[in-house]
């Protein structure tokens, strides 16, 4: 049984079926990659799996357990990490003051003994200091980590983002278009970032436009079109896929009618 | 030279220090009263500020200063109370109602919570005022001063000292919470709630945690403000009141948590003081102080003083 388990989830809003009885299957650490034209309604797919919002019917599962009805912070301690679409960060603090904060759940320590400053929870400060150093250095943002997250260049934002949903060390990884708007050397160093991170044995499920990208790192890849899963495969698959080549560039007949 | 972390430190010591030889240096007792004034008014500034760090923007500041006055001039004159059980029984009273309060209204958007908060500190004075046990519109008198023993504090300056010692515990507080994970929570919910949600932080929760500490803080403000004037009267807590807060706050500096709050009330309270401004001024002052803050001075007087100062936020 995969990580992650999605059955007939549906979201409405109002009249439009933004998804529309989507089942999804995600194994263990592999890269799964969702794709689809604008509007498809992965983006909404997102953010109702890390529960931003509630689904209008369905469910979903997580490691066997189900997890719908769940704040977005009890998803976060089950292990769902997730990035955002937009740019997303602390951007008065630094780097290093970001990834500190996303380590917020792994506090085991109670609110009395932190406010106490108590040996344990010092204890606790420390080693959360040194797995912010390690993300770091993992990441390779070491050389960035006291500028403010408002004043590194695009792509280590981006990077940073990631950074901060791995600080609480998730067993499943969100990306919403992690490359999107990057030039190609971003592109690549981002890549490259997401397979390091796989090779950690954390499982990653993406949402992205960029077909380079995609075809590049995804192992399997799922296609909405209008809210319904259209066809599921390897990136050879669905290139070749029939149902996908329509959705993307329509189909002959509608090309002669605009034509 | 000495890294910034303890340069902060060192810069707090000095006020601190400042502060217990004051009464010492300015011989009118005039301008100790309006010491002990800034005092209180800082601790709950405090509160305030704690809240705006998690994106509560209140009106209500004055009124659990106002619950933790009238529960400890309740307390001390109706039951005959010490004030030494006073001081902590309105801090938590006052706690409890702002729990109450916390849950119905933390968890709307920063509208909501605005226009309930408006809504409390109009209730509070209504009711109050209406509440014939508690003195009604006439307000409440005859609440003894503290003592200790048979000494009992009645000159300004014994006065000032417990004012000093009470928002220095208000400090110390805050300072553990904003040093401690809480405080790291806080921050995050300030920049960025989606975000902090997605590391998995309660944002109620930790909303709450804000909320309940302004409460505690307010009432322990309160209580000493009660048995200071001997005299309080819902009007003394109405909604102006709780502007005035948010005024010193945001001279001081909203981004400066502790800091801020001292330097704001100081400022609001004590500047015009000094330059002498009569009553008639007075709110010209304010008015002027606030428009230069507004204009030029975004982030408060510290915010002006921190450029000076290499001091490490």
């Amino acid at each position: 049984m995969g990580i992650l388990e999605i059955r007939k989830l549906s979201k409405h809003f109002g009249g439009l079926a933004a998804v529309d009885e989507v089942d999804l299957e995600i194994n263990e650490s592999e890269i799964r990659g969702i794709i689809g034209p604008n509007g498809a309604g992965k983006t909404t797919l997102f953010n109702v799996i890390s529960g931003f919002l509630a689904p209008t019917k369905g469910s979903v599962i997580f490691k066997g357990k189900e997890i719908t009805q769940l704040p977005v912070h009890a998803r976060v301690e089950r292990g769902i990490a997730r990035t955002f679409q937009l740019t997303n960060l602390f951007m008065e603090l630094t780097a290093f003051e970001n990834v500190y904060i996303g380590y917020h759940k792994n506090y085991r320590q109670g609110l009395v003994s932190q406010f106490l400053h108590t040996r344990s929870a010092r204890n606790e400060y420390k080693s959360c200091y040194q797995r912010t150093v390690e993300i770091l250095q993992f990441m390779g943002l070491s050389s960035f980590q006291d500028m403010l997250a408002k004043n590194l260049p695009f792509g280590n934002q981006r990077i940073l983002g990631v950074c901060i949903a791995l600080a609480t060390k998730p067993s499943l990884l969100m990306l919403d278009e992690p490359v999107a708007g990057m030039n190609p050397e971003e592109t690549m160093m981002m890549v490259e970032v997401i397979r390091k991170i796989r090779n950690e044995g954390i499982t990653i499920l993406l949402v992205e436009h960029s077909m380079a990208a995609v075809m590049n790192l995804c192992e399997r890849i799922s296609v909405l079109d209008y809210g319904r899963k259209i066809a599921e495969g390897t990136p050879e698959e669905i290139k070749t896929d029939k149902k996908v080549i329509e959705a993307y560039l329509g189909s002959e007949e509608k090309n002669s009618y605009h034509a | 030279m000495l890294p910034f972390k303890h340069q902060k430190g060192l810069i707090l010591l000095g006020i601190f220090l400042a502060l217990i030889f004051l009464p010492s240096i300015i011989g009118s007792q005039h301008l100790i009263h309006i010491f002990i004034l800034a005092g209180l008014e800082c601790i709950v500034v405090m509160g305030f500020i704690a809240q705006y760090h998690v994106r509560l923007l209140t009106f209500c500041a004055a009124t659990f200063w106002g619950l933790g006055a009238y529960t400890s001039g309740f307390l001390s004159t109706k039951f005959g109370i010490n004030f030494w059980f006073c001081l902590p029984l309105s801090a938590i009273i006052t706690s409890f109602f702002a729990l109450l309060i916390g849950l119905l209204a933390v968890r709307a958007g920063w509208v909501t919570f605005l226009m309930i908060s408006v809504v409390i500190a109009e209730v509070f004075v209504e009711a109050i005022g209406h509440i014939g046990l508690l003195g009604g519109w006439d307000g409440m008198g005859r609440i003894p001063r503290p003592a200790i023993g048979s000494y009992v504090f009645l000159s300004k300056a014994s006065y000032y000292y417990l004012t000093l010692g009470l928002a220095t515990v208000c400090v110390l507080i805050f300072m553990g919470l904003y040093k401690s994970a809480i405080g790291k929570a806080w921050t995050a919910i300030g920049q960025s709630s989606d975000l902090a949600e997605s590391v998995g932080v309660n944002i109620f929760k930790y909303r709450m945690i804000a909320y309940v500490t302004a409460g505690f803080t307010s009432g322990l403000s309160g209580s000493l403000y009660a048995h200071y004037f001997s005299y309080i009267a819902p009007t003394s807590f109405d909604i102006v009141r709780s502007l005035y807060v948010s005024i010193n706050a945001v001279v001081g500096g909203l981004g400066f948590v502790i800091s801020g709050p001292i330097i704001g009330s100081i400022i609001i309270r004590a500047v015009p003081e000094w330059l002498r401004i009569t009553d008639k001024y007075q709110p010209i002052f304010e008015g002027l102080v606030i428009i230069l803050c507004a204009l030029f001075f975004r982030k408060g007087v510290m915010g002006v003083l921190s450029k000076y100062i290499p001091l490490r936020r």
